[in-house]
Formats: structure tokens, C-alpha cells, sequence
């Protein structure tokens, strides 16, 4: 074949004028092509074209396919354009080649688009992309090319072009399998751009669309938490409701979920929700059985104490008035159902939910003595009556205070296990009160520096300055200075 | 012949590319560099001065001034908004941060406290203020090994700071149960103070714990 090409190039040019020359020339180029010699089967197709402008519009149609063929095999996709869209102009508008053709054009214009990727010349590589659906609007790969078109603005962080872009997609191509990912890019195009109730909307489509039950699941977390980000409450409820009905498993994410809509629903003054949704966590976590993690319990448990926390204020609130059996009673069955509610607590092992529970217990003891000394008096008693009913209610209040005092101490002690939290500092701080001796012990601070480039310290025995060590007169003047330093120093010890 | 059916479909893998594209990472610049600091201490039986070289102006020099009038106020929130001010223009410089982080813990921000405090101790390494504070702040948030160290380490640029040494004999004393080194820091701190008639009950009352210990 080589021969016979070569044979009709020397013929093409040695008789150019020959009635047969475009003919042979076009031969020629297409033989070429077949045996893979692109850069000279453009040569001769376009020798062909340029030299024989006038020819059969069938002959320049092939010139240009193999121009365009051969660049592509080349990749000089620009070239390759070029030569498809002078194809595209002599195939009549019914020619059934036509639209492979476009196809061709097209994946020339995507190729380009690809190598400016490549270079990481997102812009360029969006504009070629989108040149697809102007030039080749009727090409298979335009969705794609659109789809990867918002690709790149994203790696621009365009994300207004990126977003109408992948809108117009969506709602050119409803049925496009690339659908649902053109809606995962919208929530975190909107979602980066800082356009949080769109991007929650579009993690809801997400959901509604998607097959695998996974990313639904995920989808929806997503679209509450976003509702939540920019507290659009009414929307987050909604979607965390749906989503804690709709998915009680995992275990540990329904019971997050429910934590927080318990949250939003307290932060809403909706005690009802609020305290249904605590409630609720507790008996899930419990019937839970084997399924029971480490974090169920600790959510469960933080449910449970702001129950009993509810028992605790029942009881505080009752004071012990006349008449005295029947109030006393009624305080007594609150301080019994308390003091469960809290024992419960401990059975959760979970360290701050113990600390608070022991708490509460020391102050249910410290609020029944309070309780017992404050309780209204009965009027009829004489003056000795009075005395010995003094001393009754005295007697019967200290053991609670004594207890009290020794709940707090053992919360305290939690320290040597290496447990310190609030409630811990907690019993500290009401032990500071009973035992000041023992337990107000505040830290001291040195306070402002007061110069900005510049500080001066003195030890409160130092000397005056100027006054030599040894001098008993004003060494007493110091002591006094020294010691209203030290009472005006104290931090005031609020944790 | 016409070659138009050669034309094949190029099947971009969009998916791929875009997943490839959304997980790059984001680049993390550099630190900027922070001022050193010129500070000297100077030091003798009763007490220490530290100066620090101030390249401030001195309109800095009146909001630091105006920042400790509201914080003496009272008002919190004014004195740190100008004090972060302050600090920003002349990061260099250790007290508007340490002010700013005995400010943020009278205002219940721990954390904020703890950075603040931290920033200053990378301008002076060597302030005492700073280290006590920063001791305070840790053992409010339950860090007492970090408090512990906060203390000596403000007592190792001066032993006869009071402060520090009280604090860290509290810290044993309450939340370490530490007796020995409790009472080996309150014996040490009331050698630094004419009289403190509240530390000398705690050292009998810490004393008698001891004993009760040893039976």
C-alpha cells in the first residue's frame, strides 16, 4: 500500500491539473491514515483541501475527516476542531454520519478541556467544557462535560458559576444518572459558599433521591445539622424528628440526635418535647441491651440526671409547714424518690453523671436539714414546749448535715481517683462554706501588671526600700502593708 | 470514504474526576514569625524587676493605660476588647496578654485565658505573673498536673514569689493530697510574708491530718 500512496502523491503533484488529481490526492490521505502515518495523511488532506478548494464536497468531507481523525490520534485537539467543524459544514443537515460527527467535535473540545485540567487551568478547562453545549449541543458527552465544567469552577471555588452551572444540569438532564451526584456537588458548593439553607435543602434531596440507604441516612443527618448550624429551628426539628423515626440505628447517632433535639427543644421552652425526648433516650438506651455503648449510656445517663434533677427540685420545693406529719410526709416520699432517682445514676458508671448524683444526694441530705430547721412552728406551744420542740428539731436536723458533709467530702475525695469535674468542685465549694478551715483555700493572684513593659514584685516581709533589714519599727509597717496586699489578692475563686 | 464512524465517544469518568477534585487538601501556610522579645530580670533577696524593650507608640501605650482603667472597673468586656488591641500591636510585649488572660478568667473564658496566658509566655518565657496565672487557670479546669508545673516553673525564676508558692501549697494541699509537698510550700511561703494568720490554721489543721495519717 505504501507504494501506491507514494506512487499517487508523485502523481498529485507532478499533474495537479489532472481531472483525477483530487481523487488520488484524497486516496492517498485516507491510505495514509490507514497505515497510521497521521502526520502525513494531514499533510495530503490538506493539500487536497487547500489546493482543490472547488473540489467534490465528498472528497473535501473526507479531507477534513481524515484532518480531523488524524489530529486526534496526534492530540492536536485544537486542530482536530477546527477540522470538525469544516466537516460539520459540508455534511448536509440529514446525512446520517452527521452525528458522530458532532461527537467528534465534541470530544475534541473535551479533550482540551482535559489538558488544561491537566495543566490545573481550571478556567480554561471550565470554558472548554462549556463550549460543548453551544457548539456541540447535541453531542452524548455535553452532560458530562457540564458536569465536569462545575468540577473545575469547584476547584476554582467559583461557586456561583459552579452552582448555575450544576442547577441548569440538573434541570436540563432531570433523568441524567449524574442527577443525584450534580446534587450532592450543589450541597457542598452551597454549603461552602456559605449558603447553608440551600445546601441543608439540597443534603434533603440528597436523601429523598438517593438508592443506598447509607447516604440517605447521612444525607438527612446532614440536612438537620446544617437547619441547626443557622438555627432555622423549625426545619431542623423537623428533619432530626424525621430522622430519629426514620433511622434508630446506628445506636449511638439516634441517641446524639435525639440529645440534641432535646437541646433545641429546651432552648425553645417546649418542656413537653424536651422532656419526651430525654425520656425517650433513656429507654432506648436501656432496652438497648447487647447493642449498649460506652456513648449510649453517657447520653443516657446525662438524660437521666436532668430527670432526676427534676425529683430533686420536686422536693426542695416542699417546705415543711403545718400541719407538720402530713407536709413531713409528703417531703419525706419526694426525698425517698430523689435519692432512688439519683442512687439509679451511679449504675451508669459514668464518672461525671456519679460525681453529680453524689452531688445531689449530699445537697437532698444538706436541703432536708435546712428543711427540718425552717419548719414553720407550731402556735400553740408554751414557752418550755417551745424549747424542747427547738431542741427535737435541732437533734433531727444535724445527722442530715452530718451526712451531707460526708457525701460531699466522699464526691470530693473522687479527686484521689482522678475524677475532677464540676460537680466535684461543686462539693468543694459547699464544703468551703460548712468547713471554711479545711476546704476555703483560694488561689491567689498577682494581679494586673499594670505597666506595659514594665513589672516590679516585692515580697510582702520585704523591707521599704531604703530601709535596711533589721529595723523592728518598720519592718511592722511592711507586715501591715504586706498582709492588705495579700486579702486584696485573692482570687474570688469562681469556677 | 468517508471516516466519520471511526469517531468514537470519549467516556469521561466525571464522577472520578470530581471525587478526585474534592478531596485535594487545602494548603497550610507558614506561621508568622513572632516578635522576640528584649527582657531582662533582675533579682535580689526580696524581690525582682522585669523590663521588657517596648517599641510601642504611644497611643498603644494609652490604650494599655485606658484598658487597665476599665478592667479595675469592672468592666471586663471593654478593658479585653482594647487589651486584644494592645496585644496585637505590640505582640512582642508580655503584659497586655497577661492582663488579658487574668481578664479573660474573671470573665469564666478558661480557655480564652489559658491562650492569652500562653501567648505571653512565648513573648517572656520567664515571667512569673504569667506562670502563677496560668497555674490558676489550669487548676480551674482540672489540669493539676499542668498547674503544679505552672507554679514551679514561676517559682524556679523566683523562689520567694508568694503567690506562686501559695498556690502550689494549696494545690497539694486540696487538690493533689500531696501533704508533704503542701506543707513543705506553706512553711516555704510564710517565710516570704510578715504574717498570715489564715495559712498558719491551715498548716495546724494540715499538720494534724499528717499525724492522724501516721497513726
Amino acid at each position: 500500500m505504501q507504494r501506491t500512496v507514494a506512487s499517487s502523491l508523485r502523481f498529485a503533484d507532478t499533474f495537479p491539473d489532472h481531472e483525477q488529481a483530487p481523487v488520488v490526492l484524497s486516496a492517498a490521505a485516507e491510505d495514509l491514515y490507514e497505515l497510521q502515518d497521521y502526520p502525513m495523511a494531514i499533510a495530503a488532506a490538506h493539500k487536497l483541501i487547500e489546493r482543490y478548494p472547488g473540489a467534490d464536497p465528498v472528497l473535501l468531507r473526507s479531507g477534513w475527516a481524515v484532518v480531523a481523525n488524524s489530529s486526534i490520534d496526534i492530540a492536536a485537539y485544537q486542530d482536530a476542531e477546527h477540522a470538525y467543524v469544516n466537516l460539520l459544514a459540508l455534511t448536509p443537515p440529514d446525512d446520517e454520519s452527521r452525528p458522530a460527527i458532532v461527537d467528534g467535535l465534541a470530544a475534541s473540545i473535551y479533550k482540551q478541556g482535559e489538558e488544561a485540567n491537566l495543566a490545573e487551568d481550571y478556567r480554561a478547562a471550565a470554558d472548554h467544557f462549556l463550549r460543548i453545549k453551544v457548539i456541540a449541543p447535541t453531542s452524548g458527552i455535553r452532560t458530562a462535560a457540564e458536569y465536569d465544567a462545575a468540577a473545575a469552577l469547584i476547584r476554582l471555588e467559583n461557586w456561583t458559576e459552579a452552582a448555575a452551572v450544576l442547577e441548569e444540569f440538573r434541570q436540563s438532564h432531570a433523568e441524567h444518572e449524574l442527577g443525584p451526584e450534580a446534587t450532592k456537588q450543589l450541597a457542598f458548593i452551597y454549603r461552602e459558599d456559605g449558603q447553608i439553607e440551600r445546601s441543608a435543602a439540597e443534603h434533603e434531596c440528597i436523601a429523598a433521591e438517593a438508592t443506598d440507604a447509607e447516604l440517605a441516612r447521612e444525607a438527612l443527618l446532614t440536612a438537620g445539622e446544617l437547619y441547626d448550624e443557622i438555627a432555622v429551628t423549625a426545619d431542623a426539628i423537623r428533619v432530626f424528628e424525621r430522622y430519629v423515626s426514620e433511622y434508630p440505628r446506628p445506636l449511638d447517632i439516634a441517641l446524639e440526635t435525639r440529645t440534641r433535639l432535646a437541646e433545641i427543644y429546651k432552648a425553645e421552652v417546649d418542656y413537653e418535647n424536651y422532656y419526651a425526648q430525654l425520656i425517650a433516650i433513656v429507654g432506648i438506651d436501656r432496652d438497648a441491651a447487647e447493642e449498649r455503648t460506652d456513648r449510649s449510656r453517657y447520653l443516657a445517663s446525662r438524660a437521666a440526671l436532668v430527670m432526676a434533677e427534676q425529683g430533686f427540685e420536686r422536693f426542695a420545693a416542699l417546705e415543711l409547714s403545718q400541719p407538720f406529719e402530713e407536709s413531713l410526709a409528703a417531703k419525706q416520699r419526694e426525698m425517698d424518690a430523689a435519692l432512688a432517682a439519683f442512687d439509679g445514676l451511679v449504675a451508669y458508671e459514668v464518672a461525671e453523671v456519679t460525681a453529680a448524683a453524689t452531688y445531689y444526694i449530699a445537697e437532698i441530705y444538706q436541703e432536708f436539714s435546712t428543711a427540718l430547721i425552717e419548719s414553720e412552728r407550731p402556735t400553740n406551744l408554751t414557752d418550755a414546749e417551745r424549747a424542747d420542740y427547738e431542741m427535737v428539731i435541732e437533734e433531727e436536723a444535724y445527722p442530715f448535715e452530718e451526712r451531707a458533709i460526708d457525701v460531699h467530702t466522699r464526691n470530693f475525695e473522687l479527686l484521689t481517683a482522678g475524677i475532677y469535674n464540676q460537680w466535684v468542685q461543686k462539693s468543694l465549694d459547699r464544703l468551703a462554706v460548712v468547713m471554711p478551715g479545711r476546704y476555703a483555700k483560694n488561689e491567689i493572684s498577682g494581679g494586673f501588671v499594670g505597666s506595659i513593659d514594665s513589672y516590679a514584685y516585692r515580697m510582702p516581709n520585704a523591707p521599704p526600700i531604703g530601709i535596711e533589714p533589721g529595723d523592728g519599727a518598720e519592718e511592722d509597717a511592711g507586715a501591715v502593708e504586706a498582709t492588705a496586699q495579700i486579702a486584696g489578692d485573692v482570687d474570688d475563686g469562681s469556677d | 470514504m468517508d471516516r466519520t464512524d471511526r469517531i468514537s465517544p470519549w467516556l469521561p469518568a466525571a464522577a472520578l474526576l470530581v471525587a478526585a477534585l474534592l478531596s485535594a487538601c487545602a494548603t497550610t501556610g507558614q506561621p508568622p514569625a513572632k516578635a522576640q522579645p528584649r527582657a531582662q530580670i533582675q533579682d535580689d533577696a526580696y524581690g525582682f524587676t522585669i523590663s521588657e524593650e517596648a517599641r510601642v507608640s504611644g497611643d498603644v501605650r494609652y490604650d494599655y493605660d485606658q484598658a487597665l482603667l476599665f478592667l479595675e472597673r469592672g468592666e471586663l468586656q471593654n478593658g479585653i476588647r482594647l487589651l486584644e488591641a494592645v496585644a496585637e500591636a505590640a505582640p512582642g510585649l508580655s503584659a497586655p496578654r497577661i492582663d488579658l488572660g487574668i481578664a479573660y478568667n474573671h470573665a469564666g473564658d478558661l480557655e480564652a485565658a489559658e491562650r492569652t496566658l500562653l501567648l505571653a509566655l512565648e513573648a517572656n518565657p520567664n515571667h512569673p505573673i504569667a506562670h502563677n496565672e496560668l497555674g490558676i487557670v489550669y487548676r480551674k479546669r482540672g489540669r493539676f498536673a499542668e498547674a503544679r508545673q505552672s507554679y514551679e516553673a514561676a517559682l524556679a525564676v523566683y523562689a520567694g514569689y508568694h503567690y506562686a508558692r501559695r498556690n502550689l501549697a494549696v494545690l497539694c494541699d486540696l487538690y493533689l493530697a500531696d501533704m508533704q509537698c503542701a506543707l513543705e510550700n506553706y512553711e516555704a511561703y510564710m517565710t516570704t510574708v510578715t504574717a498570715d494568720d489564715e495559712v498558719t490554721m491551715w498548716m495546724k489543721d494540715l499538720q494534724l491530718r499528717m499525724d492522724q495519717g501516721a497513726q
